[in-house]
């Protein structure tokens, strides 16, 4: 059983495609007409600051409507019952609209997926406090829900939540014993792979159409926690952290491991996008190799921070200018191309001219020695 | 889903000849990924790590190397970039024009980034403009705005705007906006409106006599902004007035929606849309409301969300547009 009527999403992939294939001169424009036909009606998804009203207003009115359970807010029920209740009040709502008004993530229905979540967080806490106060256990009495919703609307965000609170739920358990608090970094990238592998295979199959923007996230998600779990940064003081250690945070066991860890992942990721042709790797692992950099630099300062930036910047220029040379004819199946402008392109290319200008004039007017607004070292992470 | 599996679907209905199906199977598999956003943002990010990088470099060393070495040092890559573009730029048309030189528009803003660092490094050190601050914020604004018409550059368009508002005293930056203007000073108000006001009438006009019309973006996009949160600010702050700053924010959200519709971007759809909202309820909340009940208050919050939901889901229908 799915909420979204999937022959709509099929309809909206196709025409997509044939568009693409009429921009090539693969098709005529008759026969693009003649698909679009064939494939039709398409589900209701707006532009994306229609999309961003849309969302925003629907907040505002799911939180508006709540004012119905204002006579009885105050009563025994109402602290156990009002949240399900207004939950599954929105929730049929929703499966009308989504049949009714043909939405698929339009800002609306995400904005009602959240609100059915978040409707029943307290009745799920209640339940849980009264009896057994385990963070572990607050996390599992929730997933089903999310699964479900997962399941039935394939939303991104929900999916990623359902994840992460799997992750958690995981991670608390683990913590419970003292192996589990010294594998942690372990069980977490073991965690990740697993739920990696699953899902990429499951994506190759052909049911996994209903879920793919959600699988995407997922994908996307697993790989950043498993580089994040054996990040020598993060295990060392998420290490110091969760053990309440005074600082600076001590030395950890098996640092050698976890610093090949720190700079063996991104450049994993980086062969896997040359070896799967995948955005994805290349933009996951020229990020985690900048932050690898970063923890490196963060623990053995060699030279100064700001020399740093400078060089990891030249680098950056160079690879870069010789990319963008290299690849004006597609080598390996990238292409380094002019796409379409988009208003996005323009939007971001006045935002971004104004706000480097900003830190340009400021910087004689700061202190003498301190100036430098464009952000020392962090700003490798703008990526 | 198999794309293959759709093509033998798209055959079987008549929609595809097997000539053509062969083609798009084969396009489909060798189908490149683009990196373009990919090493633009890499270079983008790059230049502004290195020059950040070197610039505090430069600060932390200025002892050694001196003052007059590295300004010598900055003029001449400004000079450098200026005279790239100069060379390389297309001819001036009133219409938009696509620059053919590689990195041209990177090169030109860069320049530009330069020539302020350099003005305010000469400044700061000599101060050659004493204390006539408002020369030295306006010749970077009469250089950009030249550059932007004259090389059709919107960034460059963007830093003269910025350069100007900040001659009347203003933060134009959108993430500064709210920030750095303290729109409970009257003054502050009286200046963003009527800034905003001319620069967005300026941005009408020249639209209207066809000079680089796709400009009106940038202008709608900084000065619109300004305007419209100053009308609020007004409204917010100067109680007695708050009639008269509805009134000055309906045409500016007017302005906003007729573009959004003309120029296809919806984002000033949607910002006209939070900017009328807030003035009309701030406006109910403050006057209507005051001491009724929370019920109508609450139901009027509800009604108003349905109809702008309503609005979004329609307003191509409204305004038969396609």
């Amino acid at each position: 059983m799915k909420a979204y009527n999937e022959a709509l999403l099929k309809n909206e992939w196709v025409q997509a495609l044939a568009q693409d294939w009429a921009r090539k001169n693969f098709i005529s424009p008759d026969k693009e007409k003649a698909i679009e036909q064939a494939y039709s009606p398409l589900p209701y998804r707006p532009n994306w600051f229609i999309w961003i009203g849309l969302f925003l207003f629907t907040l505002l009115g799911l939180s508006a409507a709540t004012i119905i359970f204002l006579p009885v807010i105050d009563t025994q029920f109402a602290e156990l019952f009002l949240g399900p209740l207004y939950g599954l009040g929105v929730f049929f709502f929703l499966n009308f609209l989504i049949k009714d008004r043909r939405l698929h993530f339009s800002g609306i229905d995400n904005a009602m997926i959240y609100a059915i979540a978040a409707s029943f967080a307290p009745v799920v806490l209640q339940i849980t406090e009264s009896n057994y106060t385990a963070p572990w256990l607050v996390g599992l009495s929730y997933l089903p829900l999310l699964l479900f919703l997962t399941y039935y609307y394939g939303e991104p965000f929900i999916a990623t939540g359902t994840f992460l609170t799997a992750l958690y739920v995981v991670a608390t358990l683990a913590m419970e014993t003292a192996w589990g608090k010294l594998l942690l970094p372990f069980i977490v990238m073991i965690y990740a792979g697993v739920v990696w592998y699953f899902v990429r295979r499951f994506m190759k199959k052909e049911e996994s159409f209903y879920w793919q923007t959600p699988l995407e996230w997922v994908h996307i998600t697993t790989l950043i926690v498993f580089y994040a779990a054996g990040n020598y940064f993060v295990v060392r003081e998420g290490n110091t952290a969760l053990n309440d250690l005074p600082g600076p945070s001590p030395e950890v066991a098996l640092a050698v491991l976890f610093w090949f860890l720190t700079f063996a992942v991104p450049l994993l990721y980086l062969y896997a996008s040359i070896r799967w042709t995948s955005l994805t790797f290349l933009i996951l692992g020229s990020i985690a190799l900048v932050a690898s950099l970063v923890t490196l630099h963060h623990y053995y300062p060699f030279v100064s921070g700001d020399l740093a930036t400078a060089l990891l910047g030249l680098a950056g220029i160079l690879t870069a200018v010789w990319l963008m040379r290299y690849l004006k004819e597609a080598k390996k199946g990238f292409l380094y191309e002019p796409e379409e402008n988009s208003e996005w392109a323009t939007l971001a290319g006045s935002i971004v001219a104004t706000e480097i200008g900003h830190s340009a004039t400021n910087t004689p007017q700061g202190p003498k020695f301190g100036g430098g607004d464009f952000g020392g070292a962090g700003s490798g992470e703008g990526y | 889903m198999n794309k293959n599996v759709l093509l033998d679907e798209l055959e079987g209905k008549d929609l595809l000849d097997s000539e053509r199906r062969v083609l798009i199977e084969e396009y489909e598999k060798h189908k490149p990924v683009l990196l373009f956003v990919f090493l633009r943002t890499l270079l983008y990010a790059s230049i502004s790590a290195c020059i950040g990088g070197l610039g505090v470099l430069i600060y932390q060393n200025i002892d050694t190397i001196g003052h007059s070495v590295l300004i010598g040092l900055i003029a001449l890559a400004t000079a450098g970039c200026f005279y790239y573009v100069f060379k390389n730029g297309a001819v001036y048309r009133p219409e938009k024009v696509e620059q053919s030189a590689p990195y041209f528009d990177v090169v030109l803003l860069l320049g530009c980034l330069l020539f302020l660092a350099l003005e305010g490094y000469i400044q700061y050190q000599y101060e050659v403009f004493g204390t006539s601050y408002g020369l030295a914020v306006i010749i970077p604004a009469a250089l950009f705005f030249f550059l932007a018409y004259r090389y059709d550059h919107q960034g460059v368009l963007s830093l003269a705007i910025t350069a100007l508002a900040s001659w009347v005293g203003l933060s134009a930056t959108p993430s500064k906006l709210m920030v750095e203007n303290d729109f409970s000073d009257p003054e502050v108000i009286r200046n963003a409106v009527i800034f905003g006001a001319a620069m967005l009438v300026g941005s009408w006009f020249l639209k209207k006599q066809k000079i680089k019309p796709h400009f009106t973006y940038t202008y709608i996009l900084l000065s619109g902004t300004l305007y419209l949160s100053a009308c609020l600010g007004g409204m917010f702050n100067q109680n007695r007035w708050q009639f008269v700053f509805g009134l000055l924010l309906a045409p500016g959200c007017w302005y906003l929606y007729k573009n959004a519709l003309e120029e296809k971007s919806l984002i000033f759809l949607l910002l006209s849309t939070i900017f009328a909202y807030i003035g009309l309820t701030y406006l109910l909340f403050n006057n209507l409301f005051d001491g009724m009940m929370e019920f109508l208050a609450s139901f009027y919050m509800l009604a108003s969300a349905a109809a702008v939901v309503w609005f979004f889901l329609t307003y191509k229908k409204i305004l038969g547009k396609k």
